[in-house]
């Protein structure tokens, strides 16, 4: 069965046979147990793949189904639990486990996390702007001006 | 080289499944413990009053502690429950938050799974991971 990758996802190389290999891409990561680079490997986003347990890759939403096979054996949602479960997923990509930052995020007022000069920050999303003018009159409110 | 404090907001722990790492949802903590060089105690009748300790030659291996908000039905207690009970090693890969970006896989030989329900909280659920072998 067969299903298609949402965003960029992190594999191995060695168990892959030559023709699932020319899927995948290498970048250079740093490991945090030696400090030495190392190549790491990837399925880019809208990546097919086949594999007999891809629905269990679309039960977490890191992927859609790519046919009917997949599309029948995962957990059935409705569009719009299908949609938060991926959304979900891309959160826990960003290591977003925090409950009120997940809110965030699921709102679209965060996009995830940047280090800004060291310094952990929000990563603004498309309803950043919107959601700081609500806080800013929220703040006006509360001092009654 | 500069001296870098990573952040632990960001950091994520992934589970190879289907030949795909997954990131594993809603961690509160991550724990890596245990990795150690063995040593053994090398004291003879004829040393000195402080005991001495030689390396064996072996390591001890890490032990990773995952601590999070239990879901049942989400995937990624599913398919670690299907792992505690038919154990296969399995890769799990912990991702950091700073720029290189680095990162370290573990190969997971060993599984449990621990739930905890008190009042006032979540249900909350500690995975345990005993890994072989070297990390890389």
């Amino acid at each position: 069965m067969k299903c298609e990758f949402l965003v960029d996802t992190d594999t191995e190389k060695d168990d892959k046979t030559p023709e699932q290999q020319l899927l995948i891409k290498e970048r250079i990561v740093t490991s945090a147990h030696t400090g030495q680079p190392r190549k790491d490997y990837y399925f880019p986003k809208g990546t097919i793949w086949e594999h007999p347990e891809a629905y269990v890759l679309v039960n977490y939403g890191v992927a859609k189904p790519a046919d009917a096979e997949c599309a029948a054996r995962c957990t059935q949602h409705s569009p719009e639990n299908r949609a938060k479960l991926e959304k979900e997923y891309l959160a826990a990509t960003l290591g977003i486990h925090d409950k009120k930052d997940l809110d965030l995020f699921m709102r679209d007022i965060i996009a995830g996390y940047d280090n800004v000069n060291g310094q952990m920050a929000y990563l603004p999303g498309p309803k950043w702007d919107e959601y700081q003018a609500e806080l800013a009159a929220a703040a006006k409110k509360d001092e009654g001006i | 080289m500069a001296f870098v404090k990573i952040k632990s907001k960001g950091v994520a722990a992934l589970q190879y499944v289907s030949a795909a790492y997954v990131a594993m949802a809603g961690l509160t903590s991550i724990n890596i413990t245990g990795e150690k060089s063995e040593t053994y105690d090398s004291t003879t009748l004829d040393g000195v009053a402080y005991k001495t300790q030689d390396p064996s030659g072996y390591v001890n291996t890490a032990t990773i502690k995952l601590s999070g908000f239990f879901d049942p039905l989400h995937a990624t207690y599913t398919n670690f429950a299907t792992i505690v009970a038919a154990p296969a090693a399995t890769n799990f890969k912990i991702t950091y938050t700073d720029s290189s970006p680095t990162s370290v896989v573990y190969s997971g030989t060993g599984f449990g799974i621990d739930k905890k329900v008190e009042m006032g909280k979540a249900v909350m659920a500690d995975l345990e991971i005993v890994t072989s072998g070297a990390p890389s």
